[in-house]
């Protein structure tokens, strides 16, 4: 059984500046910008300080938001997250919980009852990758750039929002950014290939059974309902699940451009939001691959890229995208 | 005596959530990595006094 919402959007906030360093269209930092607002707290998923793993965490003052903003794609430790939340609930506390529909769920189990200071908010998830993987991933990078891994964001949106890649800054005497177009990026392109998810992933129950108040993904199918919407900073399809949820995006209206459309033109583009990814055949061959070769020699084994242009292209959509903003 | 709850079969049947570590009062669950480098729950016997709370919040169970 899928759970239709109540209402489909597609919005992003007024202010590019927040919107420019979000996965999509900037959702979640209102959201928890109005939580904060209310003296309430936020939970969601920071990368840990040596980049090396997620990890929950809660934030109360706005100066902290930064560091849960833009999706991570590992799947995050939640250590004593839920109980955390539980103690929060029962005192009071107005709390904002951000993850993925499994961890919405969990959460909800453990609580055992609704509390009207709590909102959750989950996203489309399209399976979560290997920590393990990412660790791999990092020390064979930090080894090739003979520097630390300092920042990662996955959904960098300096070639555009829908033409995102991994921007990766590393320490050493100097700092240096690298920029990895998303079909350039080897640990991206694992997890495209759905050979690093976890394996109930493969067989998602929270897709069958939403408990979120909303949920927020990528409008990529943007550009068939509102055209006009996509000035290449990023549209979020917003999910609406319960009045709750409809209350709460009523409340940062006012900092949003915002169009209803129907579900199915929402999630047209983006069908994680009912199906569960396929597990390829090569899955747990790749996984005992991964404790016994190198990251490099993974990579070689089983991502067979074929270099495209993939510069001239991105720069041609650039310039699309900037005549968008300029006609208007 | 009580039987040690069976948290999953296969490991499709876990999510991670950790609902099951955090409502257990003992402390009986740990929440472990294994080689694939994802956590499950594992119950220590010792602590585990078979309330199966633990079952009870599993989001896969209910």
């Amino acid at each position: 059984m899928q759970s239709i919402p109540i209402k489909t959007y597609a919005a992003y906030s007024l202010d590019d500046a927040v919107r420019s360093c979000s996965s999509s269209g900037a959702i979640f930092s209102l959201l928890a910008e109005l939580i904060l607002d209310r003296q309430g707290v936020v939970y969601g998923v920071k990368m840990s300080a040596d980049c090396y793993g997620a990890e929950f965490t809660s934030v109360t003052d706005r100066a902290e938001l930064g560091k849960l903003r833009g999706s991570k794609y590992l799947q995050a430790k939640v250590g004593d997250t839920y109980r955390k939340v539980r103690r929060d609930l029962q005192v009071g506390k107005t709390v904002l919980f951000t993850g993925t529909g499994c961890q919405v769920n969990g959460l909800k189990g453990l609580l055992g009852q609704d509390y009207d200071n709590l909102i959750c908010v989950d996203v489309i998830c399209h399976g979560v990758p290997s920590p393990a993987l990412w660790r791999k991933y990092v020390a064979s990078k930090e080894q090739q750039q003979g520097e630390k891994l300092k920042r990662v964001n996955f959904r960098c949106k300096d070639l555009g929002w829908s033409n995102f890649g991994v921007k990766e800054v590393f320490q050493g005497i100097v700092i240096k950014e690298e920029y990895i177009p998303l079909k350039e990026s080897s640990y991206m392109q694992m997890f495209l290939h759905n050979y690093s998810l976890r394996p109930s992933c493969y067989q998602c129950r929270a897709k069958k059974e939403k408990q979120s108040d909303v949920t927020i993904a990528d409008f990529w199918g943007i550009n068939d309902v509102a055209v006009e919407m996509n000035d290449e900073l990023g549209v979020s399809l917003v999910l609406i699940r319960s009045k709750k949820g409809e209350k709460v995006i009523g409340d940062i209206s006012k900092g949003l451009c915002l169009k209803e459309v129907s579900y199915e033109a929402g999630v047209k583009k983006n069908p994680s939001e009912y199906y569960s990814v396929a597990k390829p055949p090569q899955r747990e061959a790749f996984f005992e691959d991964m404790t016994k070769i190198s990251y490099l020699e993974l990579s070689r084994k089983y991502l067979t890229t074929k270099k495209r242009p993939f510069k001239a292209v991105a720069k041609k959509k650039i310039k699309a995208g900037l005549e968008l903003l300029f006609r208007e | 005596m009580a039987e040690i709850p069976i948290l999953f079969e296969r490991k499709e049947e876990c999510c991670g959530c950790t609902a099951c570590y955090a409502i257990c009062s003992k402390g009986a669950i740990s929440m472990r990595e294994d080689k694939e480098g994802f956590e499950y729950p594992v119950i220590d016997k010792e602590k585990c006094v078979s309330c199966y709370s633990c079952l009870h919040v599993c989001p896969f169970k209910s």
